[in-house]
């Protein structure tokens, strides 16, 4: 899989520019093609106002990125949300609801992302025993490759009763370490620099989130998995905590809510 | 003997000053019987003067039982800080005996040109007068096993005080060593004098070297006492670590600003009074504490510090309060930009918080207004957002 495209909302206000901004980073960084700037459309306004509008629009946006006018497109969309998956990613300031088959990296109201060329990069991909993690895995770590970032895979499990030692890595389930080793497969297929951290944390996600900011991350990349939990699924509760990059896999079949 | 070296109270701060208190007996034992023995009032006088060290070191053994104390209510930091008052008040009795030493020395050095002598005199009557250095051959030895024997503990007592102290972080160990070691080097340079006196009948290379030991001996008292002042009045840890502190800050995410930051220490331990100032939803807040607090006491316990205290403040970001107006013209009852100002029938006045329209007011080219509701507000944004003219 690779990243087709970059995609960003036109929205004038700061977290609007940080998305431009960011989106525009990504683009040099992983020389995609055009970085695709989306605006809303309005039928009921005359043609020549919205191409008016759209040229507006471009010139802003190529204030704020620095980009050439060659390097963006500015699109009108009727419809914001993407309705089928595709291997775009969309920089946004806030996740895009309903809208489970788009890649997106939610940036929050971060000003800038450590992804210069020249900083660290480091990406925590967290993984159970079901298939999200290998879900997430696909399509962040040609994210990872394109970006040169480091992967830091992430589990935290139950203590096993029948289990003496303290190191957490032993305590681990056999599906968890299946997925693990066919995430380390992944990885080295995609030639990246991995390493795993495994805990016995209270909670899955304060336990990543602590994780990534402890070990100075740059983003958490996760997938939706088949299931969803009372409160939401554990990408729902990282998107209300977490204050670092999260990006959020699109996902290619429907989940089953646990309500039902 | 393995497991001897390995046990803790090698390293308990009152096992030190035990040993220090053997070695002061030892000393005022010594210099005192072999002083009588031999009628040297210069060593049987340095016995007496190890008398006072004797109880400075149970002094200092009660202050580090008191810095010991839990905080409570009424000390909320405990009563660590009465250790920088020891360090205060040895490096102020260093300057003393630094000063008694070098008026010592330059008498000495003085004397060996008597024409000197009596002219700064003149000039200095208060001078006080020079005591020669009587010794005998008979005397030799006793002199060399007390002077010498008493300056090789000081010094050896003196590192192992200054370990456990920092090792411990307990300031009035540091700050008792420190005097220790000044008293060795003294020693030292009292036998360099008998040595010189008995081997080349040169005695005056003693006052050279000890104007030397005196110089060392108030650097010595002007960092303890630097050290106790500072960390009595509160002073900052430093600028490097208040730079370092602020950089972490900015490089967690979330984390817009530091808006202020106080440090200064407690005992070995620092404190930092932190406001920032964050982006987004406050629910964040306790993960950005976490990773502010890991780091700043990650960074902090490096540096030689024995523990943190952090006290985080979060404020939420700057609104960027301001007013925009754009230039429309109504269309099927709705305002779209107008092309030119010239064009324009209405100017769009939005107030704007976080970069976003709170609230709008429509006014008429030639005067008039109408207000109206933020809930609307959100959708002129939307769609006329690229198109303004500030006013």
């Amino acid at each position: 899989m690779k990243i087709a495209e970059i995609c960003v909302f036109y929205e004038h206000s700061r977290r609007g520019r940080n998305s431009m901004k960011i989106a525009s980073v990504l683009k040099r960084l992983l020389s995609s093609g055009k970085l695709k700037v989306l605006t809303p459309f309005s039928p009921s306004v005359p043609d020549a106002m919205n191409l008016l509008q759209q040229e507006r629009i471009l010139q802003e946006v190529l204030s704020i990125t620095g980009l050439e006018s060659s390097e963006v497109i500015v699109e009108e969309q009727l419809d914001t949300t993407p309705t089928v998956f595709s291997d775009e990613l969309f920089v946004t300031p806030t996740s895009l609801e309903g809208c489970d088959f788009a890649n997106q990296l939610v940036i929050f109201d971060q000003g800038q992302l450590s992804l210069e060329e020249n900083a660290p990069l480091k990406m925590l991909l967290p993984f159970g025993s079901g298939e999200s993690g290998l879900h997430a895995a696909g399509y962040a770590l040609a994210f990872a490759t394109a970006c040169r970032m480091e992967v830091v895979f992430y589990h935290t499990t139950w203590r096993r009763n029948s289990v003496t030692e303290e190191d957490p890595a032993l305590h681990m389930c056999d599906a968890a370490r299946a997925v693990l080793a066919s995430l380390e497969q992944s990885a080295r297929a995609h030639g990246l620099t991995t390493r795993t951290i495994v805990e016995c944390a209270d909670d899955v996600v304060e336990g990543l989130i602590q994780c990534a900011l402890r070990e100075n991350l740059s983003i958490i990349a996760m997938a939706r998995g088949k299931t969803t939990g009372r409160d939401g699924s554990y990408v729902t509760h990282a998107l209300a905590q977490s204050p670092l990059p999260l990006m959020i896999c699109g996902r290619l079949q429907e989940v089953t809510l646990w309500a039902s | 003997m393995g497991k001897l070296m390995q046990a803790r109270f090698w390293r308990d701060p009152f096992f030190v000053m035990g040993v220090v208190l053997v070695m002061y007996a030892f000393k005022v034992f010594g210099k005192i019987v072999v002083g009588e023995m031999i009628h040297s009032p210069v060593i049987s006088g340095d016995g007496f003067h190890n008398i006072s060290d004797l109880f400075e070191a149970m002094a200092v053994m009660l202050v580090v039982y008191l810095a010991r104390r839990s905080p409570n209510a009424e000390y909320p930091f405990g009563l660590k800080q009465i250790e920088y008052l020891t360090s205060l008040v040895i490096g102020a009795a260093l300057t003393v005996v630094a000063f008694n030493f070098f008026v010592d020395s330059f008498v000495g050095l003085l004397a060996q040109v008597p024409a000197a002598d009596a002219a700064v005199r003149q000039i200095i009557p208060a001078l006080p007068p020079f005591n020669p250095l009587v010794m005998s051959t008979d005397a030799l030895p006793w002199i060399l096993i007390v002077t010498g024997g008493s300056a090789l503990l000081s010094l050896f007592v003196s590192r192992y005080q200054i370990a456990v102290g920092k090792a411990t972080g307990h300031q009035s160990l540091i700050a008792d060593g420190s005097e220790t070691w000044s008293d060795g080097r003294i020693e030292l340079v009292v036998l360099a004098g008998v040595l010189c006196e008995y081997l080349f009948h040169a005695a005056w290379l003693e006052y050279p070297l000890g104007i030397y030991v005196s110089y060392l001996v108030v650097h010595t008292a002007w960092s303890l006492i630097k050290t106790g002042w500072s960390a009595l009045l509160l002073r900052t840890i430093g600028k490097e670590h208040e730079d370092e502190i602020t950089r972490i800050c900015l490089a967690t995410a979330g984390v817009v600003a530091v808006e202020s930051l106080k440090t200064f220490r407690v005992g070995h331990s620092a404190v930092c009074m932190l406001t920032v100032r964050v982006r987004g939803q406050f629910a964040k807040s306790e993960h950005i504490k976490y990773a502010l607090e890991n780091a700043i006491t990650g960074h902090l316990e490096e540096e030689d510090f024995k523990g943190v205290e952090l006290q985080l403040k979060f404020v939420g970001p700057d609104p960027e309060r301001h007013r925009i107006a754009l230039a429309v013209v109504a269309f099927e009852e709705q305002p779209i930009l107008a092309d030119t100002l010239e064009q324009c029938s209405h100017l769009l006045v939005c107030d704007m918080e976080n970069g976003a329209v709170v609230r709008t007011k429509l006014v008429e080219r030639g005067g008039g207004s109408n207000r109206h509701s933020s809930a609307q507000a959100s959708a002129v944004d939307l769609s006329l957002s690229a198109h303004r003219c500030v006013i």
